[in-house]
């Protein structure tokens, strides 16, 4: 028997996004957790299926703001493989560093979150500032700050010029000197090393049972990363390193991601060295065979699968999207059952959760058996 | 690869590519295609699609080995829009089926914890995702 149920989320200080935890306490003892998801649907499966291959491109970016390109390409990928195209090396470089600093700016808001998690407010002010330098150069190269909409079906959609390269580079300069700063200090800082070390330990046996992915994994021991698998894009042919931690606590997974930003900054100046004058996109020829491709990325949270399959007219019959912290939700009863209810927020915060990926997939109006077409979700964001 | 060789005693390749092979098995099969799956050593599922054709629903099971997909793709006839779980064997499924369930109206026969993922509980109607 539990001693108390105390409800976390769905609206919870600590979380901005929304997950309902059902915490089963003994004491100040988590004994088990129930969850549960889907306060966040958008409709975006049944969506995807009502507009032509071009539109998803805009909306699949629109899935989520933190990983908004990883989608886009992972989107975009699948439908080159379904046309058969092979997308100009420019194109591919671009969508390389956007996508890089992508990750970049997603694991430093992810870090600001984290120490605003434990109650370091200041880490979170830190992150932050340094996170605009990394908006600015997204915003120079693609016009957008979050939302990016730089890929479209065969290639992308802006040429990147000389002089933001050059700025490109010297926001890197400036950064590089900023994360080694972070680096340093979760290294050394009392209490981050306090509140997380030996907090939600995962083992290598969990994550290859629960099919977990991305920087929660690699903290485990586990070298899962499909841009060292699939070998997409161009990202063979630049040398970077899988980061990896053995712990699997917290702190290894705070290690992995400040690290990979390290990586990140690394992989965008390569690519900017890479890139050689050419056309950045083909025009693709608009044939849609009944055809079914697997296409996937690695996005900051991990591995992004797409099942896409056309059936002959101009819109996808069927989109299936996982999300990566959709797989990894289920480690929250690995990482939360036996600790303490103070240790919930930063254990839960060390999966950056991305709860706007989670829930897309269909809503229904409740009770009154409608599926919502696009045009209702249209008309809805008028009332 | 043995784990080929197995498979196609229960069902047939009707794509091959590249780091890539799709499987079509029949829906009294899928028990021992996924026993053998599971027997080769793949602990990886990384999504199950599902689709409805009009005739039946088609429920594919994607299994992950590093850069090699294993897709299995077994039709189930609308009449009888059940299966087995998976979840015994691969734990990582277990959300995935949920969602299959809810989103096709699939019975899950033998998932530890049958019920709603994203839809209210106490939801009723046609699966959203059924054409």
């Amino acid at each position: 028997m539990h001693d108390m149920m105390i409800p976390f989320g769905p609206a919870h200080p600590a979380l901005p996004e929304p997950v309902y935890l059902k915490l089963f306490l003994d004491g100040e003892e988590v004994e088990d957790v129930d969850f549960s998801v889907g306060y966040n649907h958008k409709g975006i499966e049944k969506a995807l299926e009502e507009m032509d291959y071009f539109k998803n491109v805009f909306l699949s970016g629109r899935i989520c703001g933190i990983c908004s390109s990883a989608h886009s390409t992972c989107y975009t990928l699948g439908v080159e493989k379904l046309l058969n195209i092979e997308i100009p090396d420019k194109a591919k470089f671009i969508r390389i560093i956007v996508s890089e600093l992508e990750r970049l700016q997603s694991h430093l808001l992810w870090l600001g979150l984290l120490g605003h998690e434990m109650g370091f407010d200041t880490l979170f002010m830190l992150a932050f500032r340094e996170r605009e330098y990394v908006l600015e150069s997204l915003e120079l190269m693609t016009g957008k700050r979050v939302v990016h909409d730089i890929n479209t079906i065969g290639g992308v959609r802006r040429d990147l010029s000389h002089e933001t390269m050059i700025k490109l580079v010297k926001n890197l300069e400036i950064l590089e000197g900023k994360i080694e700063y972070f680096r340093k200090l979760v290294r050394k800082d009392f209490l981050i090393k306090k509140r997380t070390l030996r907090i939600g330990k995962l083992d290598k046996k969990d994550v290859e049972e629960l099919c977990l992915v991305g920087p929660v994994a690699r903290a485990s021991g586990v070298l899962y990363d499909i841009r060292r698998t699939d070998k997409y894009l161009k990202y063979d042919d630049l040398n970077f390193k899988i980061v990896t931690q053995r712990k699997g606590d917290a702190f290894a997974r705070t290690l992995v991601r400040v690290r990979e930003m390290i990586e990140s900054m690394r992989l965008v100046r390569l690519a900017i060295a890479f890139i050689e004058p050419g056309p950045t996109r083909v025009k693709p020829i608009l044939f849609f065979p009944e055809k079914e491709v697997i296409s996937r990325v690695e996005a900051p949270r991990g591995e992004l699968i797409y099942y896409i399959r056309s059936n002959g007219t101009d819109k996808p019959a069927r989109v299936k999207i996982r999300t990566p912290t959709y797989a990894n939700l289920l480690s929250l009863k690995k990482i939360l059952v036996g600790y303490t209810l103070a240790d919930v927020p930063v254990a839960v915060a060390s999966l950056d959760p991305c709860l706007c990926c989670t829930d897309r997939v269909t809503i229904v109006k409740n009770g009154k058996e409608k599926i919502i077409k696009w045009e209702d979700l249209h008309d809805h964001e008028h009332h | 690869m043995k784990l080929i060789e197995e498979l196609k005693k229960n069902g047939k390749v009707y794509k091959e590519e590249k780091n890539e092979v799709w499987f079509i098995i029949p829906y009294k099969k899928i028990r021992d295609a996924i026993k053998s799956v599971f027997d080769s050593g793949i602990t990886r599922i990384s999504s199950i699609s599902g689709y409805d054709n009009g005739k039946e629903i088609e429920v594919i099971y994607h299994f992950v080995k590093e850069n090699f997909l294993l897709n299995l793709k077994v039709p189930i006839p609308k009449n009888l829009s059940e299966i087995n779980t998976i979840t015994d064997m691969f734990p990582g499924a277990f959300l995935l089926e949920k969602e299959l369930s809810e989103m096709l109206g699939i019975k899950i026969i033998g998932h530890p914890k049958p019920g709603k993922l994203f839809l209210p509980e106490d939801f009723k109607g046609k699966p959203p995702l059924r054409k």
